[in-house]
């Protein structure tokens, strides 16, 4: 289509071989003696590698505790319903927002099913109203974010707020144990001995990894978090794809709460801060590996992972309960730090600082 | 002492890549030097190492002011040289004098007090000093663009100010501009060029690094070329033109630079429309034909940055219809895209691209589904599709899953224009074009502009390029104030004509520029710049 003459087109082409070169020249000094296939890869498989990291040092460091099928079992069905909230943060994460608020869906969803079966509901109906009122959350949560044009940060936030203080006036500050049997039973189910929360989560990331990868809704998602402007403008129903995000991450923090309550058989109504930011961080970890720079479920499930064996590990070293916040809160801001990081050596821009300290 | 900034055989190399090579240059007080050069020339390693940020190789040797500086060149504030950015970092709720103090820390403690009054006095003295006409209360966000520019030239020279008298005995001052009027419409970038002859004239050293080779021309002294790190050529201004500059930066003749235009067919009318009005847009009526490439120009604000987004349905009517092969079009983004218009908007980074997005997923969003069978993507099938678009439409480097932001600002436009081919529009709108693009790939991205027109595209250009828009078009229509006042036919255009056309009897009316801006952000759902 272009016709450039063959001369003109050899000379802008050393320019741009020039520049590409000068760009990559710093690198390439740097792994010099790695085949570049894997050095190309590593800093994609640095979050895996620390997985497996843990899983030798703790090896070594607790071999009768941690390396246990026990362990692996009893760390992973705990984190069943974390899993769940790690994939709904993960889908408005990758559309360009926040829902902090997931967590607290997950509680609200959770008491309310107590509650409306002892107020005489039937158990099928009252899973299903506590199913509609968490999505519904979402509805809200959109129509501040995306219609009146909120940051999403701070809605979800208060929502979350909002959401624990409902939860504890529906249960009276107490603590709810008036959960259907039937919902008992369900929830304890386990195949290969893990609950089938877990499997639940598994199966519902393994539909997502296809949709984010292999459909054009995962692409649109992760352009219009990209720029939504340029979304917008490329004609992406850009209001529509948001609140899909929000509503179906809702639903999901609302399903994860019904299985709370019937794994759990109680739901104490002021527990949900402690589900806040174990979600979130996963996923921002999850942006620091398999796909540097995007949120992905996969990442979320190593990031998850990475810090539930991180903080079992640390336990069974004798530290107490506290290191589970530490620990969190550490793992969210390295995993901002890395994700920024990568993000700058993939695009090229921290060369420039590179070389010049290299200086 | 001596006037000039030397520089000698200045030679830069990253990893065994050399970028410059024996660069000579003197850059004398009182003196615009320019410097020219294609994407990737060296210009920006060039200024880096004169801002202290890289050390050049062995061998090479700068003395400022006659003074020999050792690598990387430390203090460079206090021997008064100064770099103002092309972002120029300004706090848009602050006053004038507010941004003017800020980099010097307003001359006291931390925690010490704040002088207004002194303040105010400093930026005055500066402003009467240069003779310009800016008030230090009015906030920054406020002022037009050119004088946004001042307030960060201000800044810098009273940095440098500061620096000269606290530390040493000279008083030589010397400016690096990166690319200061790439944002600037023309009306704006000539009173900044306006006021950056001032500087000169009143002994500053500048060194003014532009893309727009009319712009260097008129505001510079002499000019220096770059290519592949060499320094081509020092010219005088005067003594040379357009064409030598552009055969200087690629090193071989562009030959005509806009391509042939052929003659459309004016019978089969695409986009027609009647009494259009919104914020800035005023009872607006034109028609466009198949294969037909309009211009649509005039000064700044005067309409036609609003109403590509207004055509496209990004912004909302309030009379009006828009017509495409005689159906009316509702005012929303679905409906324009469903009718076959497509839009290029001006900015790019902001409003076009996701710079992280790799070509390909840059390139093929619109029409993704195609790409899927039974639901799924096969992104084998996208990603050859992609890698065989870029090479019709002459991306470089061929790399489909490269970051965007790795691409040149010309490359980026040829994937936005890509894009948009591929859907095979009625109507292609295309908001400033060539902003930000080399001349190698402007001329490209013309060539391309004419065969979708060959391809019975109906093409709109809104441009503040007044030479773009009387070399491609086939004709020209001049907004004011949002109404229609002129329409050129081909065979009257000129820039000259645009420019009169545009400027006939009209006040500058800034406040005008002002307030359609801030409108077409708040329209948009921007946060107002």
């Amino acid at each position: 289509m272009t016709t450039v003459d063959g001369n003109p087109k050899e000379a802008i082409r050393t320019v741009v071989d020039a520049e590409a070169s000068n760009a990559e020249g710093p690198r390439s000094r740097d792994g010099a003696a790695l085949p570049s296939r894997i050095k190309d890869m590593l800093p994609e498989m640095a979050v895996p590698a620390l997985l497996v990291l843990t899983f030798v040092i703790f090896g070594i460091l607790k071999p009768d505790l941690f390396l246990t099928w026990t362990n692996v079992k009893l760390t992973i069905g705990a984190q069943a319903t974390t899993l769940l909230l790690a994939i709904a943060a993960t889908i408005t994460l990758r559309a360009g927002d926040f829902d902090l608020s997931v967590a607290g869906v997950m509680i609200f969803s959770a008491a309310l099913v107590g509650v409306l079966y002892k107020g005489g509901m039937p158990p099928l109906l009252a899973c299903l109203i506590a199913l509609a009122c968490g999505t519904a959350v979402g509805l809200v949560n959109s129509v501040f974010v995306v219609l009146v044009g909120l940051d999403s940060l701070i809605v979800s936030l208060g929502m979350f707020t909002l959401l624990g203080g409902i939860t504890t006036y529906l249960s009276n500050s107490n603590l709810v144990t008036t959960i259907p049997l039937g919902l008992q039973t369900f929830a304890n189910h386990r195949f290969l001995q893990l609950p089938l929360t877990v499997w639940i989560g598994w199966a519902l990331a393994a539909v997502l990894w296809v949709v984010f990868e292999y459909t054009p809704l995962g692409r649109y998602l992760l352009f219009i978090g990209g720029n939504r402007a340029a979304g917008t403008l490329a004609g992406l129903r850009v209001n529509r794809l948001r609140l899909l995000s929000f509503v179906s991450g809702s639903f999901i923090a609302a399903v994860a709460g019904v299985l709370l309550a019937g794994s759990l058989g109680s739901v104490d109504p002021s527990s949900s801060s402690s589900y806040l930011l174990a979600p979130v961080t996963a996923a921002f970890l999850g942006t620091t590996c398999i796909q540097l720079g995007r949120f992905n479920i996969v990442g979320t499930l190593v990031g998850l992972y990475l810090l539930a064996f991180g903080i079992t590990g640390l336990q069974l070293l004798g530290l107490q309960g506290w290191v589970t916040n530490v620990f969190n809160g550490v793992a969210l801001i390295l995993a901002l730090a890395f994700s920024r990081y990568f993000e700058a050596i993939r695009s090229g821009q921290l060369t420039l600082r590179r070389r010049a300290r290299a200086v | 002492m001596d006037d000039r900034v030397q520089i000698r055989n200045m030679t830069k190399s990253f990893a065994g890549v050399t970028v410059l090579r024996g660069i000579n240059l003197d850059i004398v007080q009182g003196e615009v030097h320019g410097l020219v050069g294609e994407n990737g020339s060296g210009k920006s390693t060039f200024v880096k190492i004169i801002a202290g940020l890289y050390a050049p190789d062995d061998g090479s040797a700068c003395t400022i002011w006659g003074q020999p500086v050792g690598f990387p060149i430390a203090q460079a504030q206090q021997r008064g040289i100064a770099i103002i950015h092309q972002d120029l970092a300004l706090s848009d709720r602050m006053s004038v004098s507010e941004n003017v103090g800020i980099s010097s820390g307003y001359s006291a403690a931390t925690l010490g007090r704040y002088r207004r009054g002194r303040e105010r006095a400093i930026v005055r003295r500066l402003i009467a000093h240069f003779g310009l006409k800016l008030d230090p209360d009015a906030i920054v966000g406020a002022l037009g663009p050119a004088e946004r520019s001042m307030v960060a030239i201000l800044r810098a020279l009273r940095l440098l100010n500061e620096h000269q008298v606290a530390h040493s005995d000279q008083d030589k001052q010397m400016l690096i501009l990166d690319e200061p009027t790439a944002a600037l419409t023309q009306e704006e970038s000539q009173r900044l060029l306006g006021l950056i002859r001032g500087l000169a004239e009143r002994g500053t050293a500048v060194l003014f690094i532009g893309h727009r080779l009319q712009e260097v021309l008129a505001v510079c002294d002499r000019i220096s070329v770059l290519r592949s790190g060499r320094l081509v050529q020092t010219v005088e201004a005067a003594t040379t033109n357009e064409s030598d500059i552009v055969q200087l930066m690629l090193g071989y003749e562009i030959g005509a630079f806009y391509p042939e235009r052929h003659v459309p067919d004016r019978t089969r009318e695409v986009l027609s429309v009647e009494g259009l009005t919104a914020t800035t847009v005023r009872d607006l009526s034109f028609k466009t034909y198949r294969g037909e490439i309009l211009g649509i120009s005039g000064l700044a604000g005067m309409g036609q940055d609003e109403l590509p987004y207004l055509l496209f349905g990004a912004l909302r009517r309030r009379s009006g219809v828009v017509c495409v092969e005689g159906k009316s079009i509702a005012a929303s983004i679905a409906a324009a895209s469903a009718a076959g218009v497509v839009l290029v908007p001006g900015n790019r980074q902001r409003d076009a691209i996701w710079m992280s997005g790799t070509a390909t997923e840059n390139l093929t969003l619109p029409f993704l589904g195609t790409f899927a069978g039974r639901g799924l993507l096969r992104r084998r099938t996208e990603s050859g599709f992609s890698g065989s678009e870029m090479q019709r439409f002459g991306v470089r480097p061929l790399l489909p899953s490269q970051q965007l932001v790795r691409f040149s600002g010309g490359n980026q436009q040829k994937i936005v224009l890509a894009r948009w081919l591929q859907t095979k529009p009625k109507v292609l709108l295309l908001h400033e074009p060539t902003q930000g693009v080399d001349a190698g790939a402007k001329k490209e991205l013309f060539q391309l502009i004419r065969e979708a027109a060959d391809d019975r595209t109906a093409v709109v250009i809104f441009s503040s390029d007044i030479e773009e828009i009387a070399n491609m078009c086939h004709r020209v229509l001049i907004l004011r104030h949002g109404a229609l006042t002129a329409e050129i036919p081909q065979h009257q255009l000129s820039e000259d004509r645009i420019m009169s056309e545009s400027q006939r009897h009209s006040p500058a009316d800034t406040l005008m520029t002002a307030a359609s801006g801030l409108a077409t952000d708040l329209l948009l759902g921007r946060t107002p710049s």
